[in-house]
């Protein structure tokens, strides 16, 4: 109960993995492979299968939106460090705000730490 | 693997919606009952992290990239329904932010790559270290091995979707398992690496510590008890 495990605080713990994840997405996100995602790979393969000319299929598909039906901002979106600072920040919001909310709407008081 | 809109039937997309809304209801009524206030922010540091990681694709092979998931990460830390909580929001925010995964597909990838990984993935990691000595090297070796199966068993399930339950042909079923399962080594890497990091710093902050290695202080592994 007294351990001094038990009390050390978990800020410093969070600072330092949300610097780490800031640095992630806004830094190392700008040299993302700009490649297909291997969803989208399955799909172009399995669209190639039985093409007469593979490797011109291939080519065409890749050259394309994968879904001609996929909605704009999916088709314009860019990686920038901007969107890793909103995603970052957005989502550690959500899931601890979510939390938070979850405690006030009644947990078990039996595991409040003070 | 984000599945985009269009790619399911609509009844696909109705039906795994409805499963993923559910089995979220139920990961916050866990979570409501597990959390305790110190692992809060934990959390949102959790989906941060997989946010951000997600953000960077390496490339894999044959002009293909792939970017890990987390799901099996956050389940082994921080518990099965609290990870699949975590990784929902992740997907949530990508997919009305960031246009990452469609909205009509959001059940369908809480599904494949929240739900499957974070639960499926929490019980085969403690099947394992069950099985294995209770080391730290053991620990990390179930961790990798954990993730590398979240990955093949969340693209089974994607196939799945897109092909049974969507238009894709079934020739897609084994190119997505064949690419996965080297994206799997990707997931492996990152997550056991990330795990290393906290067991090595806050193992405290681990769920089911009676599973930590018996390097790690007593009074760390007792405190669950």
């Amino acid at each position: 109960m007294t351990g001094s495990a038990r009390q050390r605080s978990v800020v410093p713990f969070v600072v330092v993995g949300l610097r780490i994840a800031l640095l992630i997405g806004m830094v190392a996100s700008n040299f993302a492979a700009s490649t297909t995602d291997a969803l989208q790979r399955a799909i172009i393969d399995s669209a190639c299968r039985d093409a007469p000319d593979k490797q011109a299929c291939l080519l065409e598909q890749e050259g394309k939106p994968v879904l001609e039906i996929a909605p704009e901002a999916l088709l314009g979106y860019q990686v920038t460090w901007l969107s890793g600072l909103v995603g970052v920040l957005a989502t550690f919001a959500v899931g601890a705000g979510l939390v938070v909310l979850l405690r006030l709407s009644g947990g078990p008081s039996g595991n409040r730490t003070e | 693997m984000h599945i985009p809109d269009g790619l399911m039937y609509p009844a696909t997309a109705a039906a795994t919606g409805a499963v993923g809304a559910g089995a979220v209801a139920y990961a916050l009524k866990k979570s409501r009952e597990e959390l305790d206030e110190k692992r809060i922010p934990i959390v949102g540091l959790t989906a941060a992290f997989i946010f951000a990681a997600q953000m960077v694709t390496v490339p894999v092979a044959g002009g293909t990239s792939a970017h890990v998931l987390g799901g099996a990460m956050a389940g082994i830390m921080l518990g099965p329904w609290v990870g699949t909580l975590v990784v929902s929001v992740v997907y949530l925010v990508q997919a009305v932010g960031f246009a990452d995964g469609g909205i009509t597909a959001l059940g369908a990838n809480i599904l494949c790559m929240g739900v499957l990984p974070a639960v499926g993935g929490y019980y085969c990691f403690r099947a394992l270290t069950k099985l294995l000595p209770p080391t730290r090297v053991a620990y990390l070796a179930s961790v990798a091995v954990t993730s590398w199966l979240s990955i093949m068993a969340a693209s089974v399930l994607a196939s799945v979707f897109i092909t049974i339950g969507g238009p894709l042909p079934l020739a897609a079923f084994p190119i997505m398992i064949g690419i996965h399962a080297l994206v799997g080594i990707l997931e492996a890497i990152i997550s056991t690496s990330v795990i290393a990091a906290v067991l090595a710093t806050r193992p405290d902050l681990l769920t089911d510590k009676e599973r930590l290695p018996s390097s790690i202080p007593a009074v760390v592994r007792e405190k669950a008890a």
